[in-house]
């Protein structure tokens, strides 16, 4: 009880050990993940994402979208299980830590004011539909509660930008803002997460796919 | 041990001819007055900055497009320089001033280098200052509770080692030898902040770790910073007023001691909790989950303490303002730390997680318990610095009702409305929109909640002014006097 140099140690050894734990050992086994080959196209998943959606990144993140958006397809384990998140068409399977690799910073959010955006560019793919929502949602979406970004465009007072005009308002903070949400897709299948059974059989039936990389398939 | 305390003792620089061997309580209060005045004062400021700036958040989600051409005070700016100002504004740099002057009364000796403390202190300030301008006009990092850009994690970090060193300092030369067991919190809550802050300032600003480890960092983050930190050294502040301001021992000190054991074993290993059903490998949720549900061993152990050392007669209280707000802030902790650890369980979390019941078990936190907590603790100590009482007990008690009322308030609001969302988003069928409009009815009463924290924060910011006004007065008019003095 009066010896502070053990206490000291004691409190060293316990936190020393959840350091160990929480962030050693995750960092050993997610920190060192690398891009894996895409079973349908080769191409390696997830690949970096391209200029303007880089950009746009920086305004999702200065902005402060993921206040109120996540970024994350939760799973549905089981029958039980009371998620949504694939039901409801925010994606076709859930998200998992290679979804995110080559994302600074990871976004993943942790309030659901608005709809989840794992995968927006897949289920909105209209650039005019997300600048005219981001100029005034309520346009588009009535009731919503998202603020307008009217600082996005240049419209001089007076003007009434449209769904069709929108595009020529838009700065470019905007369209990268935009090219980035189009990039958000997490759809590729992947090992630990593959799509639901009804839609796997659907597209390319494996025959373009490399066969070495198919033996990481998991069985029909 | 005594032996080597005494050897201590010699080498000790106050330990001179002139000064005494035994401190008077007077001469190391006046040895803490300047840096503690300073973190107190721009606590206080950054308390409200932090509210003005919640309402503001909290306002744009019933009238989205207020102050829509701002790009400050989009929402997404104002809500996490809101978080960030209470957080280190408010609630690092008071918990700080505070356990550093127990850490000298426990000791028996004042404050060695008082005047580094306050420099410390000007460079915390200045961290939070940048930090907050930062992250409205430049938009935050993008994690949460660390979204002040990169100039301010170093400010932030030298300003409190700076006053941590004072405190260590002042630790090893204290007159008393023996530990008391809020020595053991608030020492291990300055340690535990060292290593989380800087790992993760680290691994999330300067050396980035790759994909969603950034994420498993910034929740192992949050979650430390409040069960170790303020949890930490909320307890230690606890465990130090309520058996002085009773006048009688805490019952019982091994008790708290097995609360601090436990803590320092299970808390650090419950942070992912936070990333349940995310994309994190499961044996990560698994670990967190039942070192979360394990938690409850040092709850069980605090509440056991709070209720035996609070059972009595508690109407003679040394400072009865002081205790009412420890005793709010002790139970707070009771209630938060069991939310948490409720909010944790899985079969909850698919409800509950990434709702407005997360945001509020946050917010109950920091204005139910370490508000509250800190207000308690400022009320003992600073008239005791300043030989001054406090100027109005009528604002006292305003500042009291207004910080109990809001803070239930929101935690009621916020945990009922976190239910109902949860539930109705694990509906397939139901519609975002009218999800958003039912959120938006229990955010507008939390919300109310914010205004009424505000009228009591207010009250709290003039009480402490008006205190300063009086304490500077000997000191404005000798200057009066010099200056008049000159002239013929």
């Amino acid at each position: 009880m009066n010896n502070p140099p053990f206490i000291f140690l004691g409190l060293l050894i316990t936190f020393l050990a959840s350091f160990a734990g929480l962030v050693v050992a995750p960092q050993m086994q997610i920190g060192r993940q690398v891009s894996v080959p895409d079973k349908l196209t080769g191409t390696p998943y997830p690949s970096a994402r391209p200029g303007l959606a880089a950009k746009g990144k920086e305004i999702y993140r200065s902005l402060g979208c993921a206040e109120c958006h996540t970024r994350q397809v939760r799973p549905k384990y089981s029958n039980t299980d009371f998620s949504t998140d694939i039901a409801r068409g925010w994606g076709n399977r859930f998200t998992v830590a290679q979804d995110y690799l080559n994302d600074y910073p990871v976004m993943l959010g942790n309030l659901r004011v608005g709809p989840d955006l794992a995968n927006i560019g897949a289920r909105q793919t209209n650039e005019n539909w997300h600048l005219f929502h981001l100029y005034d949602p309520r346009e588009v979406v009535p009731k919503s509660l998202m603020p307008r970004y009217p600082f996005l465009f240049n419209v001089k007072p007076g003007a009434r930008p449209t769904i069709e005009s929108i595009h020529h308002f838009a700065t470019d903070d905007a369209k990268n803002l935009v090219a980035y949400l189009l990039s958000l897709q997490a759809t590729t299948p992947l090992f630990e997460s593959p799509l639901p059974l009804p839609q796997t059989n659907a597209p390319a039936g494996g025959t373009n796919a490399p066969a070495a990389t198919d033996t990481n398939a998991p069985a029909k | 041990m005594n032996a080597s305390a005494r050897t201590v003792e010699t080498h000790a620089p106050a330990a001179t001819a002139e000064t005494p061997a035994v401190f008077s309580v007077a001469q190391i209060d006046a040895s803490c007055r300047d840096p503690l005045f300073l973190l107190f004062v721009s606590g206080a400021i950054w308390l409200l900055i932090s509210s003005f700036l919640g309402i503001l958040a909290a306002i744009k989600l019933h009238a989205p497009g207020l102050f829509a051409g701002s790009e400050w005070l989009t929402v997404g700016r104002t809500r996490p320089a809101a978080m960030d100002a209470l957080i280190y504004g408010f609630g690092i740099q008071t918990f700080l001033g505070i356990a550093t002057w127990i850490i000298c009364r426990l000791g028996r000796m004042p404050l060695l280098g008082h005047r580094a403390a306050a420099i410390g202190g000007i460079l915390w300030n200045l961290g939070v200052t940048l930090g907050v301008l930062g992250i409205l006009f430049s938009g935050s990092t993008g994690f949460e509770w660390l979204a002040m850009p990169r100039i301010a994690p170093p400010l932030l970090f030298a300003g409190f080692s700076v006053i941590a060193v004072c405190a260590l300092v002042t630790f090893h030369f204290r007159r008393e030898s023996d530990l008391y067991v809020s020595h053991w919190y608030v020492l291990g809550a300055l340690f535990w902040f060292v290593w989380i802050y800087s790992a993760s300032v680290l691994l999330l600003l300067y050396f980035p770790a790759r994909g969603v480890m950034q994420a498993v960092v910034n929740a192992w983050y949050t979650s430390n910073l409040a069960q170790l930190w303020f949890g930490g050294a909320g307890l230690g502040i606890i465990f130090y007023f309520i058996p002085k301001l009773l006048n009688r021992p805490l019952r019982t000190s091994t008790m708290a001691a097995f609360a601090f054991w436990t803590l320092a074993l299970f808390a650090p290993w419950s942070g992912l909790v936070q990333l349940l059903s995310g994309p994190v490998p499961a044996w990560m949720l698994s670990a967190s989950v039942f070192a979360n549900a394990m938690t409850i061993t040092p709850l069980i152990a605090v509440a056991m303490v709070l209720w035996s050392t609070l059972a009595g007669d508690n109407s003679k209280a040394v400072e009865p303002s002081a205790l009412r707000f420890i005793t709010f802030g002790a139970k707070a902790y009771v209630i938060v730390t069991a939310t948490s650890i409720v909010l944790g369980m899985p079969i909850v979390a698919r409800v509950t997680h990434l709702t407005w019941a997360e945001v509020g078990r946050n917010l109950f936190g920091l204005y139910g318990f370490v508000a509250m907590v800190a207000f308690g603790a400022i009320y003992y100590i600073v008239p005791r610095m300043a030989r001054v009482p406090w100027p109005s007990g009528k604002l006292v008690n305003v500042h009291f009702r207004c910080s109990v009322a809001g803070a239930v308030l929101i935690y009621l609001a916020l945990m009922v409305g976190g239910v109902v969302q949860g539930f109705r988003m694990n509906l397939a069928f139901a519609d975002f929109i009218t999800l958003g409009k039912l959120n938006a009815a229990f955010v507008g009463t939390a919300t109310i909640g914010l205004f009424v924290l505000l009228a009591g924060q207010a009250a709290f910011l003039m009480n402490l002014l008006k205190l300063l006004h009086i304490w500077g007065e000997p000191a404005r008019k000798a200057i009066v006097d010099t200056v008049r003095g000159g002239r013929p």
